[in-house]
């Protein structure tokens, strides 16, 4: 038990480089995914075929291939700058597909509604038709951050010294597989369950505010 | 990033190689993982309370950890106690249990999604739980969720690149190893080609299956 | 005597047509006078909504010409004619996530560029004329069907439009609630408000409108004072209608 109580304790020195990438990759992956969302759902000529060759391109490829490709191509980059820039960048095509189906779900009513006042595109985006998307978009949301989340590990792979390299170093101490990987997997599950119920949490409450 | 042809005209053996590994771990993964998904979801839908208490939790655990640390546990974690798989059936059995409980979701979905009457039709001709949801629900439910199933399984395509951190020699695990020895991040390149070429492939490969198995109601 | 009215809407030799070769506008040539209102009516499918969707550029036209004010309803003009034409829908399309106040302070603010403090005893006022001084605060989905249509009404008139163009706006109402819409909808025919009105409710018709039209398969079949269209219409199809409806 006692072991057990040591090994956890060495293991969160690696949350905190979990604490560095997660926030910051969420929070780029959003603005990034809700601005090629929206230009995806304009499709604007030309700007239409790279916002597609992008989501096809993250869509397709390994985020654990993108991670060691962009880290060996600039290896003066620290690995947590390449861990949060690829997991963004990742991330945001899956964002951008949310909100822009978000964008496809809003009845063509309320576009009109907005056309029929005089509105620019612009201002009908900002006043109408996102402040609808943002309720409606947050469990998928929540959702692709729960992969986010899983997907922290592979960073290990270029280095960042998160949950699992640190395993790797305390089993050079005490080898404990088992154990020791058990913890990081515990970790990972109370996290992302308690995450997928508030997102099931969530979108119950906001199809009983629908309804009203 | 650079890419230099000598490295595909040098390597090429070993990256045909991986390719084919990938794409040989991608196929079987993907049936197993399928095949495995459609008996859970059956087992679940008999509604046996004690497998279905057992059955909620090993899909939660399965959805809620990584990937990667559970294929650590089977490599590294199993030997431990003394049972040593070949990387092969690591990667097979974690691909297997992960995804198939994430396609098993996506199954009950569709399955809890079907009309009451259709059990009760099947209920009042006299045929056990068991069959009624073999021969009215499960054909139903399969087609139904045939767009979806293809979306989880192009993510399968994905998971093999982890089977690199467990000395399997697929794509990423060749790019990682010409890098190395060449400092050539070439090799990255043409698996990302490999990548899409699958992906390709499987986009191709779904919309034939969706028009065939189409639902007309 | 004959005033010469002032024309607002001027239909030229109009063609709509849907993509599955449903002509719906046929060769269509309309003016529309500047302080009547003028209902529209005829069998669904007819054209009605098609007709005045195309007028604020909601529908664009396969040829011909569609004159606001003298000028012709293109895609790059659009927006400067929405901002004179005020449109009432069938479904209402408020903005379920505003007030119905805010609902009807958008368009003047976001779209003339308005300042709220400008504009926002003109809108109370609406919002008094129509009945919903107590609920300019509430949500759309607190509301009424009728309630809804009365504040949609409201957000038109925010905007002072040079018309207003109704799509048939009681149809998706229950009938208890029809008439508390057709009455400010008479209110502001009186008022002398150029208004298109698209229609089943004939008695709203025969009471408010200046000039009744029907329309048959794409084409405007008569045009008509309430009182002839009633007495002595002159055409087959819309005594046919006439005795449907009646």
């Amino acid at each position: 038990m006692a072991d057990i109580i040591t090994i956890v304790k060495f293991l969160s020195t690696g949350v905190i480089a979990l604490i560095e990438v997660i926030p910051a990759s969420v929070a780029i992956s959003l603005v990034l995914g809700i601005i090629i969302g929206i230009l995806g759902y304009l499709q604007i000529p030309i700007i239409r075929y790279i916002v597609s060759a992008y989501i096809i391109a993250m869509r397709g490829l390994p985020p654990l291939t993108l991670l060691l490709l962009v880290f060996f191509s600039g290896s003066f980059v620290s690995p947590i700058v390449t861990a949060i820039v690829v997991l963004s960048v990742y991330h945001g095509a899956y964002i951008a597909e949310i909100v822009r189906a978000g964008i496809s779900a809003i009845p063509k009513g309320q576009h009109e509604g907005a056309d029929s006042i005089g509105l620019s595109v612009i201002a009908k985006m900002v006043h109408v038709i996102m402040p609808q998307v943002w309720l409606s978009i947050i469990p998928s949301l929540v959702g692709q951050y729960i992969i986010l989340i899983k997907d922290t590990t592979l960073i290990s792979a270029i280095g960042v010294m998160e949950l699992l390299n640190n395993a790797r170093q305390i089993m050079q101490v005490v080898y404990r597989p088992i154990t020791v990987y058990v913890i990081v997997a515990v970790f990972f599950f109370v996290i992302c369950f308690f995450l997928e119920n508030l997102s099931k949490h969530l979108e119950r409450r906001i199809k009983a505010k629908t309804i009203l | 990033m650079n890419f230099n042809l000598y490295v595909l005209i040098e390597w090429w053996p070993k990256i045909l190689s991986a390719f084919g590994t990938t794409l040989f771990y991608f196929v079987v993964c993907s049936c197993v993982a399928v095949l495995f998904a459609i008996l859970i979801s059956m087992l679940l839908a008999l509604r046996l309370k004690g497998l279905t208490c057992f059955l909620r939790a090993y899909i939660a655990v399965f959805r809620n950890t990584p990937l990667l640390v559970q294929l650590f546990l089977l490599f590294y974690g199993l030997p431990f106690i003394g049972i040593r798989m070949p990387a092969f059936f690591c990667g097979l059995i974690g691909v297997a249990l992960n995804e198939g409980a994430f396609i098993s979701e996506i199954i009950r979905g569709y399955i809890e999604a079907l009309p009451r009457g259709d059990w009760e039709a099947g209920e009042s001709l006299g045929l056990s739980r068991f069959s009624v949801i073999r021969y009215a629900i499960l054909p139903q439910a399969l087609r139904d969720s045939v767009p979806a199933v293809t979306g989880q399984i192009s993510i399968i395509i994905k998971d093999t690149s982890l089977f690199s951190m467990i000395m399997i020699s697929e794509l990423t695990r060749t790019a990682n190893s010409i890098y190395t020895r060449t400092f050539d991040t070439s090799g990255f390149i043409i698996s990302a080609v490999l990548y899409l070429f699958i992906f390709f492939l499987l986009t191709l490969l779904s919309k034939q299956i969706e028009r065939r198995y189409k639902v007309k109601r | 005597m004959e005033q010469e009215k002032r024309v607002v809407v001027e239909f030229k030799d109009v063609v709509k047509q849907f993509e599955d070769d449903l002509v719906v506008l046929d060769h269509l040539n309309m003016k529309f006078y500047d302080g009547e209102t003028h209902v529209l009516c005829g069998r669904s499918g007819a054209g009605k909504s098609t007709l005045i969707r195309c007028i604020n550029y909601l529908e664009s036209i396969n040829a011909g010409e569609i004159l606001v004010e003298g000028e012709a309803v293109t895609k790059k003009r659009a927006r400067a004619i929405r901002k004179k034409c005020g449109m009432v829908f069938q479904s209402f399309n408020l903005f379920p996530h505003m007030t119905i106040l805010e609902n009807a302070l958008l368009g003047p603010m976001k779209s003339l560029n308005k300042q709220k403090a400008e504009i926002i005893e003109k809108v109370e006022s609406y919002f008094h004329k129509v009945g919903l001084a107590e609920k300019m605060r509430a949500l759309p989905g607190e509301l009424s069907g009728g309630q809804k249509q009365r504040a949609a009404i409201v957000r038109a008139l925010a905007m002072e439009p040079d018309l207003i163009l109704f799509d048939e706006p009681t149809s998706a109402l229950d009938p208890e609630m029809i008439g508390e819409v057709l009455n400010v909808m008479k209110q502001l025919s009186d008022e002398g408000r150029t208004m298109l009105v698209v229609t089943h409710e004939m008695g709203f018709a025969r009471e408010a409108a200046d000039k009744i039209s029907f329309m048959d398969a794409g084409k405007i079949v008569a045009t008509k004072t309430p009182v002839d269209f009633f007495h002595d219409p002159g055409h087959e199809s819309v005594e046919r209608f006439l005795k449907q409806i009646l």
